[in-house]
C-alpha cells in the first residue's frame, strides 16, 4: 500500500463514517446520535479485523452492509429487551430507511448541526466531527485548540442536537430558511479552516478544504438548498480550492506572485465560473458574491502583471462596506498597492486602523516585507518578515518567512 | 520447511479516527507483503466473521458465539511455512496487531505422512 493509497484510504474511511452516522441518524433519531457513532465505530473496528488481509471489492458498499446489519441488530435487542416479545426481521427492517439519496441524509446533518443555539465556531466543528468524519483531534487542530477543550464542545454540542429530539428536515422550506445562512457561514469557516490549515505539516487540513467544496457544491445543487448565495459560496471555495495545491510546495506556504499557475486545477476553476455564473441572479450581492468574484479575477488571470486589480480593488472595497474586519482591509491595501505602488501600500498599511489585531496576523508583516523588498528597502523587509516569522502558526509559515529572511540578503 | 498457522487473537477494542484506521491497515499490508516477499505466505488465509455458531457435545447444543464483545476472539487465520517454530515466531513479531495488544497463537501444522 502506496502513501497515497493510504491516504484514500483515510478519506474513504472518513467520508463514508460521516454518510453512514447521517444515514443512521434517520434511524436512531438526533436523540441517540450516539448509537449512531457507536455503530460506526463498531463498522469501523470490524473492518479493521476483516481488511487486514486484503481490502473487499467495493469498501463503501461493504461498510453500508455491515453499519445497517449492526444497527438492525442493536434496534432488534432494544424491542426484545422493551418486552414486545419475538420480533421479525420484518419489522426491523421497516425500520431501516432506505439508502435511497445519501445527498439528502448528508445535508439533513448539516442542519441538524447549525443549531441556532450553538456558536458558528462549534457549528462549524460539528459538521467537521459528524459530517465529515475527522476525529476530534483532528477537529481541535483545525480550530488551533486543545484536543480534551474539542472533545468537550463537542460532547455538548450533542446534548443541544439530542435535546431537540428531531434532526433538521431540510424539505421544511422554513427551517430551511432559517438555517440556510448558518449553514452558509460553517461551510465558509470550514473551508477558511482547510485553507489556511493547508499549511500545518499534515496533510489533512486539504482534506477539510476539500470537503467543504463538495458540500458547498451539493448545497447549491439541491433543490431545496439552492440560492444564488449558495452558488457564489460554491464558486468561491472551488475558486480558492483550485489554487490550494499551488500554494504549498516542498514543505513551506507559497505567496501569490510565485505560485506555479499551470499547477492550478483547471476542473475546479471551470466549476466555480459555472457556479459563479448561476450566483448572476436575483437582487442580492453577498459576501459570497464579492469574494467569489476576487477568486475568479485571479483564477482568470495569467500572471500577476495581466491581473485586472482596479476590479479587484473595487469588488474589496465594496467588501470591506460588508465585512469591517482588519483581514478584509489588509487585503484591501494589498490590492491596492498593486496600483499605486508599495511605497504608498506601506504607508496605507502602517496607518491601517484596528492594525493592533493584525500585529499577531503573520500575513500582516509578510505584505509589509514583500512591499518593502519591491520598494528595494531590504533592510525593512528583513525587519518585517522578522516578526512576521515570530508570529507564525505553522511550520509552513515558518518555512515561508525563512525562505524570504534569507531572500533579502544581498547573496 | 514445516507449516505454521497464525491465529489472530484480538486486544481491547480501540477507539479509532478514520486516520488511524488506514495507517493501521497499511502496517498490516506492509508486514503481509514481506512475509510474501520472502516467500513464506502459504494460501488459504481469511479473516473471520466475529460472529458464529458452536454445536457441543453428546446433544449437539447449538449456542451463539464467540461474542464480538470478547477479547481474544480470533479473528482471522494465515498459514505460513518456515524452517522452525522459532523462525515463525521471529516472523510474526513484526506483525501490527501487537499495536492495539492484540496475540499471535502460532501453532505448528502437523506433518500427517512423518509425525512429529
Amino acid at each position: 500500500m502506496t502513501a497515497s493509497d493510504e491516504h484514500a484510504l483515510t478519506v474513504l474511511f472518513r467520508q463514508e463514517s460521516g454518510r453512514l452516522v447521517a444515514y443512521l441518524a434517520r434511524m436512531f433519531g438526533a436523540h441517540d446520535l450516539q448509537t449512531a457513532e457507536d455503530v460506526v465505530q463498531d463498522t469501523l473496528f470490524t473492518a479493521l479485523q476483516a481488511w487486514r488481509q486484503g481490502l473487499p471489492p467495493d469498501p463503501a458498499a461493504w461498510l453500508f452492509t455491515v453499519a445497517r446489519r449492526r444497527a438492525l441488530d442493536v434496534l432488534r435487542r432494544r424491542k426484545v429487551r422493551h418486552g414486545h416479545g419475538q420480533v421479525s426481521l420484518e419489522s426491523a427492517e421497516l425500520a431501516a430507511p432506505a439508502d435511497d439519496d445519501p445527498t439528502e441524509d448528508l445535508l439533513r446533518m448539516m442542519f441538524s448541526c447549525c443549531h441556532p443555539s450553538l456558536t458558528d465556531d462549534t457549528q462549524t466543528a460539528l459538521i467537521l466531527h459528524l459530517v465529515c468524519g475527522f476525529g476530534s483531534v483532528e477537529v481541535a487542530r483545525a480550530f488551533f485548540v486543545e484536543p480534551g477543550a474539542m472533545e468537550k464542545r463537542l460532547s455538548r454540542a450533542k446534548n443541544v442536537l439530542a435535546a431537540e429530539g428531531a434532526l433538521c428536515e431540510v424539505a421544511t422550506p422554513e427551517e430551511t430558511r432559517k438555517r440556510l445562512s448558518a449553514v452558509m457561514q460553517a461551510i465558509y469557516l470550514m473551508f477558511d479552516a482547510g485553507y489556511h490549515g493547508s499549511l500545518a505539516p499534515e496533510p489533512v487540513q486539504l482534506d477539510v478544504a476539500a470537503d467543504a467544496i463538495r458540500i458547498a457544491d451539493l448545497l447549491a445543487e439541491s433543490r431545496a438548498t439552492s440560492t444564488p448565495a449558495a452558488h457564489a459560496l460554491a464558486a468561491l471555495t472551488c475558486l480558492h480550492g483550485a489554487r490550494l495545491p499551488a500554494r504549498f510546495a516542498r514543505g513551506a506556504l507559497v505567496p501569490l506572485d510565485e505560485q506555479d499557475r499551470a499547477t492550478w486545477d483547471p476542473e475546479l476553476v471551470a466549476l466555480g465560473m459555472r457556479h459563479l455564473a448561476a450566483s448572476a441572479t436575483g437582487s442580492d450581492l453577498t459576501v459570497f458574491h464579492l469574494e467569489a468574484g476576487i477568486a475568479a479575477q485571479h483564477a482568470a488571470a495569467s500572471s500577476i502583471d495581466t491581473t485586472d486589480w482596479p476590479e479587484i480593488v473595487r469588488l474589496y472595497g465594496l467588501l470591506y462596506q460588508r465585512k469591517h474586519t482588519p483581514v478584509v482591509a489588509l487585503s484591501y491595501l494589498i490590492a491596492r498597492a498593486r496600483l499605486h505602488g508599495p511605497k504608498q501600500g506601506i504607508a496605507e498599511l502602517l496607518a491601517l486602523e484596528g492594525k493592533e489585531r493584525l500585529e499577531r496576523y503573520p500575513f500582516y508583516w509578510a505584505a509589509l516585507g514583500d512591499l518593502a523588498f519591491r520598494a528595494g528597502d531590504t533592510d525593512s523587509a528583513q525587519g518585517w518578515l522578522m516578526r512576521g516569522l515570530a508570529s507564525a502558526r505553522t511550520d509552513g509559515e515558518r518555512a515561508m518567512f525563512t525562505r524570504r529572511i534569507a531572500s533579502c540578503r544581498p547573496s | 520447511m514445516a507449516k505454521f498457522m497464525y491465529l489472530f487473537r484480538e486486544g481491547p477494542r480501540p477507539n479509532l479516527a478514520p486516520a488511524d484506521l488506514a495507517a493501521h491497515l497499511a502496517k498490516w499490508s506492509a508486514w503481509m507483503g514481506e512475509l510474501a516477499e520472502a516467500g513464506h505466505m502459504l494460501p488459504g488465509g481469511e479473516p473471520l466473521e466475529l460472529e458464529g455458531k458452536t454445536l457441543r457435545g453428546r446433544n449437539k447444543i447449538v449456542v451463539d458465539g464467540p461474542f464480538a464483545e470478547a477479547k481474544d476472539l480470533v479473528t482471522g487465520v494465515l498459514f505460513i511455512e518456515a524452517s522452525t517454530i522459532d523462525e515463525a515466531l521471529a516472523l510474526a513479531r513484526d506483525c501490527p496487531i501487537f499495536i492495539y495488544d492484540g496475540a499471535v497463537e502460532v501453532r505448528p501444522i502437523m506433518p500427517m505422512a512423518r509425525p512429529g
